[in-house]
Order: C-alpha cells, then sequence, then structure tokens
C-alpha cells in the first residue's frame, strides 16, 4: 500500500541553512498490516511523517514514496488526506475559534467532495460523531469548544483519534500518540486505533518506547537511525529493543 | 498672521478650493464660519500632519473621480429599529420622532470646539448640509436600534450631528456609512449623561471612487458604559475615528472592530481615550487583515491625566497580512502622567500561523479555505463584545470578504 524506496528528505527552513534527516529509507507497508517505527530522538521520525503527509520545509532529494502505486510525492497534503493518509500528529495544533465539530465536518466533506462523494447528512454526521466520542470517553461539550485550545496534552491525543475514527482513513500514520497519557487514557485511545484496523487499511505507528506496541500489536517492528532503516523484525524486535536499548541494536546493526 | 481665507498652508489644491466655494454657498451661521476658519488654517491632512501618516486625504482627493456610483450595501437593515437615512442629495435627514426619541434641526449649532486637533471635523462642521447640526435627544431605554444610515453615490456629504444620552439611559446606535463615489465626512458628538449606557456599531464600506471619515466624539459621565463594535471594508480611503473622554469618572469603555482591506482599498481606526479623571476602564481589541494591494493603519492613543488614578486600559492590534504586497501601518502609543494605573498595549502584524494551516491540510481542508478559517476565526475575536444578532451580521460579512476571489 505504502512503499517507500530509497527516500532521502531535508529539513529546509526558511530562515536557516538545510540539513539531511532521511538518508535512504526503503520501506514497504502493504494493505492489513501494522508496522511501527522505533528509534532514537533524532533519528528522523517526526521528519518522515511529514514528508510522507507533504509540510513545507521538508524536501524530498532523492528516492521515491508511492501510495497505492501513485507518486505520493507529487501530491498537496490535502490531496494526500482526500487519499486517505491520516497523521496523528505529536503535538496536535489549538485552531481558535473553530470548534472541533466544525473543524471535522468541513474536513470530512472537503474529502468527500475531493473523492466525488456526496457530503454527509448533519444527522448521520452527529450521529457518527455521538458514537466516536462514546468510544473515546469523549465528554460531548468538549466537540462544542475549539479544537485543542486549552486542551491537556491527553485530551489532545484523544481528539486526534477521534478526528481519525471520523474521517476513516485507509492509512495512519500515529506519531508518538503514547506521550502525554496515562495508562488509562493509553488503553482508550488503543481501542480507537484498533477498531480501524481492517484488511483494507494499514498503519505506520512511529513511538520512542515500547509501552505503545503492548495495546497496538505490529506485524512488523522496524528501528530507524541516522536516518536509516537499520533493524527490521517482527514484534519480538520491539522487545528486545525494551531489553537491550536502542544502542545495543543499533551498535550490532551498525 | 490673519486668519482669513486667503492664508491657505501650503498652497491650497483644486479639491480645497472646492470645498471653499461650496462654503460660500452655504449660510454664514457663526458655527460654520468659525469652523472654516480652523480647517483654512490646517487645510486637508496629509502625510506630513501628525495623526495623518499613513492616510493622506488630500492625496487621496486628488483624481478622485467625478462620476456616479451605487453604494455597497447594508447589511445591517435587517435589524429594523428606527432607521434615519441621510443621503448626498442636500436634503435633511429623513426619519421621525418617536416615544423617548427627539429628532430635530439645530440651525444655530454651538461653534465646534477642539476643532484644531480635527480638520476634518471642522470641514464637517463648515459644511454641514441642511441643517448645519442634527440634534437626537434619547429619553427612555431603546430595545430597537437607532439606526443612522449614510449614503452617498455622487458628490458625497457632510453631517454634523449631536447625540445625547439622557441619565442612565441605555440605547442601541448603529452607524453606516456607504459611499460608492464622493468625498464624505460625518462627525457625531455622544454625550453620555451619569450611568447612561451606549451600545455603538460602526460599519463602512465604500467603492475606489470614495473618500470616507467617520468621527465620533464620545463625552461618557459618572459611570457611564461605552461598548464600539466597528468593522471597516474600506474605501479609496476610509477612516473611523473615534474620541473618548473618561470625563467625571468611573466609566468604562469597550473599543473593539475589524478592518479587511483588498486590493486598491484602504481602512484606517484611529482611536484617542482620554482618561481625565480615576477609576476609569478601557478595553480595545482591533483586528486586521489586508490582502495583496491593501492598506490598513491602526493607530490608537491611551492618555492618563495626572487626576486619573486607578486607570485600567488595555489595548490590543492585531493584523494579519495574508498575502505578498499587503500593507499594515500601526502605532499604539500609551501617555500616562498618572502613577497608580495599570495600561498595557500588544501590537501584532505577521502572517497566519503556518503550522496550522498545515494540520487543517492535512485533514484535508483545502490551503483556501483553511486560510479563510483561520483569517474569519481570528477577526471573529472583534465581534465577541457586540450583541449576538449583530456580531453575526458583521461576521457573515468578514467571511463573505474572505471567501471572495481576491
Amino acid at each position: 500500500m505504502l512503499e517507500l524506496t530509497d527516500l532521502h528528505a531535508r529539513v529546509a527552513p526558511d530562515d536557516g541553512p538545510g540539513r539531511d534527516i532521511l538518508k535512504g529509507v526503503t520501506l514497504s507497508v502493504p494493505k492489513g498490516e501494522v508496522h511501527a517505527i522505533m528509534g532514537p530522538n533524532g533519528s528522523g521520525k517526526s521528519t518522515l511523517s511529514y514528508v510522507l503527509t507533504g509540510r513545507s520545509g521538508y524536501e524530498v532529494t532523492a528516492g521515491k514514496a508511492t501510495f497505492e502505486g501513485e507518486n505520493l510525492l507529487a501530491l498537496s497534503p490535502e490531496e494526500r488526506a482526500a487519499k486517505g493518509l491520516f497523521l496523528s500528529f505529536q503535538y496536535p495544533l489549538e485552531i481558535a475559534g473553530v470548534p472541533v465539530l466544525t473543524f471535522v465536518r468541513t474536513a470530512l466533506n472537503a474529502q468527500h467532495k475531493a473523492r466525488g462523494e456526496a457530503e454527509i447528512s448533519a444527522p448521520d454526521f452527529l450521529k457518527k460523531s455521538r458514537e466516536a466520542a462514546a468510544k473515546l470517553k469523549i465528554d460531548p461539550d468538549m466537540l462544542k469548544r475549539p479544537l485543542n485550545v486549552g486542551f491537556s496534552g491527553g485530551e489532545k491525543k484523544r481528539l486526534e483519534i477521534f478526528q481519525m475514527l471520523m474521517l476513516e482513513p485507509r492509512f495512519m500514520i500515529l506519531d508518538e500518540t503514547d506521550s502525554g497519557l496515562d495508562i488509562d487514557a493509553l488503553k482508550i485511545v488503543a481501542e480507537g486505533v484498533n477498531a480501524l484496523r481492517s484488511p483494507a487499511r494499514a498503519m505506520l505507528v512511529i513511538t520512542h518506547y515500547q509501552r505503545l506496541l503492548d495495546h497496538i500489536a505490529p506485524d512488523r517492528v522496524h528501528v530507524l537511525s541516522a536516518g536509516r532503516i537499520v533493524a527490521s523484525g517482527g514484534p519480538e524486535l520491539a522487545m528486545r529493543l525494551e531489553r537491550e536499548g536502542y544502542d545495543g541494536v543499533i551498535g550490532e546493526a551498525a | 498672521m490673519a486668519s482669513s481665507t486667503a492664508t491657505l498652508h501650503p498652497p491650497r489644491s483644486a479639491e480645497e478650493s472646492a470645498l471653499i466655494v461650496r462654503f460660500a454657498k452655504l449660510p454664514a451661521e457663526e458655527s460654520r464660519r468659525s469652523a472654516f476658519d480652523a480647517f483654512v488654517k490646517t487645510g486637508l491632512p496629509h502625510r506630513r500632519v501628525e495623526g495623518w501618516r499613513w492616510s493622506d486625504v488630500r492625496a487621496a482627493l486628488r483624481g478622485l473621480k467625478a462620476e456616479a456610483a451605487d453604494a455597497p450595501s447594508d447589511p445591517l437593515h435587517v435589524l429594523g429599529g428606527h432607521p434615519i437615512f441621510f443621503y448626498d442629495d442636500g436634503l435633511p435627514p429623513r426619519g421621525r420622532n418617536q416615544e423617548g426619541l427627539e429628532l430635530f434641526d439645530w440651525p444655530d449649532a454651538p461653534v465646534l470646539d477642539g476643532a484644531a486637533d480635527l480638520p476634518l471635523g471642522a470641514l464637517t462642521a463648515a459644511l454641514a448640509i441642511a441643517p448645519a447640526m442634527t440634534g437626537i435627544n434619547l429619553f427612555l431605554d431603546t430595545t430597537e436600534p437607532l439606526r443612522l444610515h449614510f449614503e452617498s453615490r455622487h458628490a458625497g456629504q457632510f453631517r454634523r450631528l449631536r447625540i445625547t444620552l439622557r441619565r442612565g439611559v441605555t440605547a442601541h446606535v448603529i452607524e453606516t456609512h456607504l459611499a460608492g463615489a464622493g468625498f464624505s465626512a460625518v462627525l457625531v458628538d455622544y454625550q453620555l449623561e451619569a450611568g447612561a449606557s451606549l451600545h455603538r456599531t460602526v460599519y463602512q464600506a465604500g467603492g475606489k471612487a470614495a473618500v470616507q471619515t467617520a468621527m465620533a466624539r464620545i463625552e461618557l459621565h459618572q459611570g457611564a458604559k461605552l461598548k464600539q463594535t466597528s468593522l471597516a471594508l474600506g474605501a479609496k480611503l476610509a477612516r473611523i475615528e473615534t474620541r473618548v473622554d473618561h470625563f467625571v469618572g468611573g466609566s468604562e469603555a469597550v473599543l473593539n472592530g475589524a478592518y479587511l482591506v483588498g486590493e486598491g482599498f484602504h481602512a484606517d481606526m484611529t482611536s484617542h481615550v482620554r482618561h481625565s479623571q480615576p477609576g476609569c476602564v478601557t478595553r480595545q481589541d482591533v483586528k486586521g487583515a489586508a490582502r495583496a494591494g491593501g492598506k490598513g493603519v491602526f493607530q490608537g492613543k491611551f492618555l492618563v491625566a495626572r487626576e486619573a488614578q486607578k486607570t485600567d486600559a488595555e489595548m490590543q492590534h492585531n493584523a494579519l497580512l495574508l498575502e505578498e504586497g499587503a500593507e499594515i501601518n500601526a502605532k499604539p502609543e500609551l501617555e500616562i502622567y498618572a502613577d497608580d494605573v495599570q495600561c498595557a498595549h500588544g501590537n501584532t502584524a505577521g502572517a497566519l500561523d503556518a503550522a496550522a494551516l498545515f494540520y487543517m491540510r492535512q485533514r484535508g481542508i483545502p490551503e483556501a479555505e483553511a486560510r479563510a478559517m483561520l483569517t474569519e476565526s481570528f477577526i471573529a475575536e472583534a465581534f465577541t463584545a457586540a450583541d449576538p444578532a449583530i456580531a453575526d451580521i458583521l461576521l457573515k460579512e468578514a467571511r463573505r470578504w474572505l471567501r471572495a476571489a481576491p
């Protein structure tokens, strides 16, 4: 479903020198699978998520990224979203003055329009949002407040998963979704994520710790270090990382 | 120095000469003559005059097309209320008395005080068309808004009004300043007696062949309350100027507003708040947004006199430069002579938050829509103090402006 071939990318801020971050990432995530990307701080995990979703300031210098055979890199962020790509942000943004439900309905209808589908009706939308909120134990009043404004770190993460349930993306990237969550919230969030697992969907779970993977079981685990995938394996690789630390595993690979 | 019409400095422009001719045709009441003398000393304000650096009226009037053009429509008319119409046909205002509201001509209008600080106010008092002044007294609380509708389609108009809110009266006044063409200036002196409360809404929309100024001087007596919300969409040059005096003490003023300017439009929000006596509160929150080729101006001054201890005043101006080539000029100023006061101001001008834009686009919202949503929520903060029905209309206008093709 998602194919990365020798992907090189650099951070190119408007107001500073560029820096090479990804130095040849090759990765294949087939439909129906959940892959985890683990790696120490600064290994390029977040850069990978931004490159895949098309954030400006990140420049691909070599390699390919395709989504269902289509060149992902030629598409705008909103086109990628309409194709079904969703990023759960490590630090979700505050959108002042735009209530959660208004935001989500605008996004959902924009995606529908881009795909040539009909708008969702107001009753259907409300029903769907009530169900999603109940699943994530989100107070419905929260959905009337401006998105993420004054929300705690945990609430913001829960709202990311709420948006995911509402938008029903086909490919999900979870960037450090466990940070800021206590163990109860983590369980709720993981249940929400697992509800979207299906043979037609795939997922890339980016995390520093193994903890999240206890709740969202991956099919494959990849270790990213200094912009390259240095080790890949089954779920047991995550356990080994937890035991031996990144130094042990990366040291062996190098 | 003689104060005759012959000593205009610098040499008078063709537009100034035309104004002098216009004055000569009007009845020679004392209030007009003294105001005209004051105007002649300064002439039309231009960029080298303090307070007019970014809004050069003399230059804007040069080459102003003389042809007629329809004025923009009035989105606030749906509120009904009690309308009084002012058109540029030289006729008296069209409106009527009602219970608690007295509307009257004031041919022997008082001489304009402070004319030297208000060059266009002086011009307005000199050229006000029949009558020299319109008086409105409000005796009773009104549930319906008083709507002052100023509309110009060709030459423009000069109107001078005085509105008095009697002791304890609560009133809603909506001023709509619409001009398709011409040079218009309106000066309204508001007097709020003790305990009176004024909700004032100012809406300005003009064409590229119109120069407009809406001036108000608002005097607040003991415990009076002013809540003002403005929306300016600009014109060739448009200025909303509000001068407030906390005159007796214990009064409160909210001066919020927004300006939105596109290519070829200029909107200026200027305010001067004088805290003359102790224990007064002022809150100001002005938002602006400019597209390429649009020019926005904010000038805000809080003056706190030596006697005005315990003044609590806060000024915020935040503007968005929506595109390359947009222009925002801002001058926030505090001038404080008392020592036990709380005064603060903040001023920013910048682009939309790129991270928030990306976040919205990642969710599938197209860039143009994301920009409009972010700008709209930014502007909406300027309307939060207004009555919900008015805030809704102003926000709808802002939305229409934001969604219109640039």
